[in-house]
Parts: C-alpha cells; structure tokens; sequence
C-alpha cells in the first residue's frame, strides 16, 4: 500500500534515483541479463518513446505505458478533467474512463487530446458515437457485486468481435479480469484470436485485493500458457524503478489510480491553478517513465517494455511462491513452486 | 440500391452493413453460418435479415435496428440491447438477452441458458423451452417462457418480471410469484402474441416479481418501425455470405416470420 510519504514524493516528481528516496516497497528486484547490462546506466533517458504504443486510427495514441485510472475515483470538478487531460496528454499516458465520465466530459477530454481507454462495464449502453474518441476500449469481465459479463467463457471471442465492430474496427480491445479471476488459456488464446490485445488483471480492493506478488504470478501464468500479453491494474507502483519492476513481471501496460487521486486531491486546494496541477501531473509522468528506463538500461534492456521474467528477482520466500519468479540468490525457481 | 457479393468475414458485412445503414434500408444476409458479431451496435432504423445460422452476439447493443434471423443462432443474442427489435425463427444459444436495456427479442424456438441474464428492460419473449438460469440478476425489464422454464428462474433477481408456467421453480429468497390478475393475464397475451402464439390459458401462468417490486415493471420501447436489410447469399464457401443491400417501404416487424 502507497503511504502518504511515497506519494508527496512522487507528487513532487522525485526521482526514485535522487538522494534520499525510499524503496519502492514491491518485494522484488530487477536482475540484469544480457551483454549490454549496465552499459547504459549512464544514458541520458528520453522524454518520450518514439514508438506509440496503443492507439486507434484517428485518436491519440498512447506514448508510455501507463493507464491512468479514473473510473473508481470520484471527479466532479470539469477542472481536475482539464487537469488530468493535460497532464496525461503531455506525459504521453491515457485516460481510462467508464462510460458515464466520457459522455460527461467528452468536450474537455478532445480538447485536451489525450488518448482515452474506455473501461466498458457489462450492461453499459455502448453505441458507436461514444467509442468514436477512444483509443482503446477495455471491456471488464465482471460487473459490480461479482456478476459475471457472460454466461460462459467460450462466449470471450463473441465480445471481443462485437467490441471491436463497435468501434468500427478501428480501436483495439482489452479485457479486464476481476482479482483472481482471469480467463482460461483455452478462452484467451480463442479472445486473442479474436482481436483481444491483452488482458488487464485488477489487483482489487478490500477483502478481494491481490497482493502484487499474486498480480505478477498470474500475468505470469497467462503470458506462458495463453500467450496473450498481461497489463496490471495496480496502485503498488509509486515510482519509476516500481513501473520498471511491474513490467518486468508481466505487465505490457500498467494502470494506475495514484496520480488520479493525487492530482484530485491538489485540485481542491482553494488556489488551485489547473493548469499548474496539469503540469504536475505531466512532471510526475515524465520521472516516472525515464526512472523506468534507467531501471531498464541498468538491467541490460535498452526499454522498459522489454524487461521480462528473466530480469525479475523475489526478495522473499512469499513473493517468490505467489509470483513463480526466482528468488533473489538463489539462480533458479524453487521447484516445489513451479506448479 | 444494390450492393453485389461484397461479404465474407462478420467484419466486412459490418462494414458494408454501416456504410449502408440509413432508415428505411433493408439488408439481408444469406448463407451466414456462424459469423460472430454480426449487425452490432446498430442505431438506425435499418431492418437485417439473416438467413442461415448466425454465430455469437447477433444484434449486440443493437440500438434501433429491427433484426431477423431465419434460423437458430448463436450465444448471447441482443447482448446489451438499448432499442430496437429482434426476432429468432429458431432457438437461440446461451445469455439470449444478457443485459438487455430496452427494445424486444423474440424468441420462437428454445432458449439457452441465462436467457435474460442481468436484463434491466426491455421484454424478452420465449416461445419454447429456457435452459437453468432464466432471469438470472434480473433488474427490469419482462421475461416470458412459454414454454417449460428449467431449472431456478429468477435467481438474485431484484426487478423486473418473469411470466412463466404455474409450478416453475423460483429464487424465493428474493422474488415471490403471483397468479396472474386481469391486467397481468393481458400482457402475457400481448408478449405471446409477439411470438404468434394466439391461443394461451393465462390461468397455467404465473407472475414472478422481485420481492422489493411492488408492480409490473415497465416494458421495452417495442418494436420501432420496420427498416428494410436485404442481403443475398451466394450459397458459396460457408464463411463467405453474400450482401446485398436494398432500399424500400417499410415492413412491420416480423413480417418475415413464418
């Protein structure tokens, strides 16, 4: 869990390499592989990737692979909207919305140009017109109170064709499993087959919330036996060596509620100037991902998008039984673990 | 208007379906055999016909559009349904309804299981049998199975209405069931004139309501008047229907019906 010190240093958009920052708190720790680990420890670490990462055709596309979650977070305020989309847009990462918050705030969202991820609820009134702005859309698996969005998994690739002719072919669809309950590989292999991206495993909250460890062992499971890639829903990153480590465990995007929460929370100071909180929130993402990348360039890897399970070390028994990753010293997987 | 043999994958009938789609015009779509997928997210008043076996989520979150399928069709028929009206020859796979919102769907064959999962409205009308699970998490909305309901309809219901056979079981933890007054006897024979059935003892039936539901929830928005989808198979390879597409006088809905 995020305490308040790590999150006013990551408002104030500390480095996790500064003098005096504090662990990232995850128990684990990114080992170097490859010839060219550590050469660029010294590397000077860009803004932004060149590459874009998610995107539909006509939309923003998303730059650095974070997701920032405002579905759970209660904004009423059109300003911290203004705020949000314009930190998010400058820091290259997107906006994930339910579908109330998008017709709300569609205007102020365009105009800010950020990418949007809507977060498709079962039951939701999906029409082509509201998934026309969106980058991505990503459909949840499990509607409030744990009922499930479909009778039966085979019926997996049938909503992911049916999302996808939604958004008129044009924007690519995600699936979000809730807390320890993702997909089979049969339906997943059968959802990527169908057009799915990825699959985003919700680290929950209250009684139904997965440690991180448990979050990373399962975005292992489904990269090895559903070949399909894993993002993680998580607050447990709260710095730049945090996202790195998140993505060596599986995770091909990361999304997050922290800075949302952190940027709402300064906007209701009575001076607050959005554009200023805009900016904040644009730091914060910009030390974020070029945090990661030192992380990266110092595990061998020149992106952080390219570490994987190979670059991941447990640093307690507990965390290498729930995640499957190597223990710390160790050089290989416990093998009474490897079930 | 003629389109020519322009379809093949459930992608490209949906988009030659959205190029065309403006009130009035009628698609149809033959030779279809387990296309997933196809007419979803339709607003406009346009009518498809679907001859053949269509695959999963027909007419998904389907908002206006009046869609008929000949033959029997695949899971989660009108997933997330808003408006409009869809009509099924024969039966229909499992989740036939799942969160259906608004509009009609019509069910002359057997329904699978969750028929009418989590609906919030709209009426969903079975003129045979429904697998376990009918109505499950119901939320709104009128559920009627004329037919034998196997079976707990009804299970964590907490609106809505289910109109089923005298006897059925029910989740008596949070609905109860009724005899059907005068009122409730009318609509049933409305609902099951929907599926031509004329001819239905309203006594055999009863009302199952949510606890906490006082009255008869409110129906769907209906059938909207009748766009016209043609679409011609070619009776080729299986995954390759043919569309065509035409433009004419509106039908009423389910004119195509037997």
């Amino acid at each position: 869990m995020t305490g308040p010190r790590q999150a006013a240093r990551l408002w104030a958009g500390l480095s996790a390499f500064a003098p005096g920052a504090e662990p990232h708190g995850l128990p684990f720790a990114l080992a170097p592989s490859g010839p060219t680990a550590g050469a660029d420890v010294g590397r000077q670490p860009s803004a932004l990737p060149s590459r874009p990462l998610l995107g539909g055709k006509g939309a923003p596309a998303l730059r650095v692979p974070v997701l920032l979650d405002a579905t759970g977070t209660p904004l009423a305020d059109p300003k911290v909207w203004a705020a949000l989309g314009r930190g998010a847009s400058a820091g290259g990462a997107a906006l994930l919305v339910s579908h109330v918050q998008l017709k709300e705030r569609e205007t102020v969202l365009k105009a800010a140009g950020v990418p949007l991820v809507l977060c498709a609820a079962p039951g939701d009134p999906l029409t082509p017109e509201l998934l026309a702005p969106c980058a991505a859309v990503a459909a949840s698996l499990g509607a409030p109170y744990g009922a499930p969005a479909l009778p039966s998994e085979e019926a997996l690739p049938g909503l992911v064709e049916a999302l996808r002719a939604l958004t008129g072919y044009r924007a690519p669809v995600l699936l979000l499993a809730p807390p320890g309950r993702a997909p089979g590989a049969v339906a997943l292999r059968a959802a990527a087959a169908a057009g799915a991206l990825g699959v985003g495993l919700l680290e929950g909250e209250g009684p139904d919330a997965l440690p991180f460890a448990a979050l990373a062992g399962e975005a292992q499971r489904v990269r090895a036996r559903a070949t399909v890639p894993a993002f993680l829903v998580t607050d447990s990153a709260t710095d730049g060596v945090a996202l790195a480590v998140a993505m060596a465990a599986g995770a091909g995007l990361l999304a997050t509620a922290l800075p949302v929460r952190l940027a709402a929370e300064a906007e209701r100071a009575t001076d607050a100037d959005w554009k200023a909180t805009g900016d904040r929130l644009g730091a914060l993402l910009r030390v974020l991902w070029q945090d990661a990348q030192r992380a990266a360039a110092a595990a061998g890897v020149k992106d952080p998008r390219d570490l994987g399970p190979e670059n991941l070390r447990a640093l307690s028994y507990d965390a290498a039984a729930l995640s499957g990753a190597r223990l710390s010293g160790y050089g290989e997987r416990l093998p009474w673990w490897t079930h | 208007m003629a389109g020519g043999d322009q379809g093949a994958t459930s992608e490209e009938v949906n988009r030659l379906i959205a190029k065309h789609a403006r009130p009035g015009v009628k698609f149809t779509l033959e030779d279809v055999r387990g296309h997933r997928a196809v007419a979803v997210g339709l607003s406009s008043r346009v009518g498809v016909v679907v001859d053949g076996e269509a695959g999963d989520f027909l007419a998904a979150f389907n908002a206006g559009a009046m869609v008929v399928a000949k033959g029997s069709v695949g899971r989660c028929l009108g997933y997330g349904m808003t408006a409009g009206a869809v009509q099924v020859v024969g039966s229909a796979g499992e989740g036939a309804g799942a969160y259906l919102h608004g509009g009609a769907l019509h069910i002359f064959g057997d329904a699978g299981a969750f028929a009418g999962m989590r609906m919030a409205g709209g009426e969903l009308v079975v003129k045979d049998n429904a697998k376990e699970g009918a109505g499950a998490g119901m939320a709104g909305g009128e559920l009627a199975v004329l037919g034998a309901a196997l079976g707990t309809v009804g299970a964590g219901m907490s609106g809505g209405a289910i109109f089923a056979r005298a006897g059925t079981t029910f989740d008596s933890a949070c609905a109860h069931s009724s005899k059907l007054d005068p009122q409730g006897a009318a609509r049933l024979k409305a609902l099951a004139a929907a599926v031509k059935v004329a001819a239905i003892e309203p006594s055999e039936y009863v009302r199952i309501a949510a606890l906490a539901d006082a009255g008869p929830a409110p129906g769907g928005e209906g059938a909207t008047a009748a766009a016209h989808v043609k679409v011609s198979g070619a009776g080729a390879s299986p995954p390759s229907p043919r569309v065509t597409v035409s433009k004419g006088g509106a039908d009423p809905p389910g004119g195509a019906l037997p």
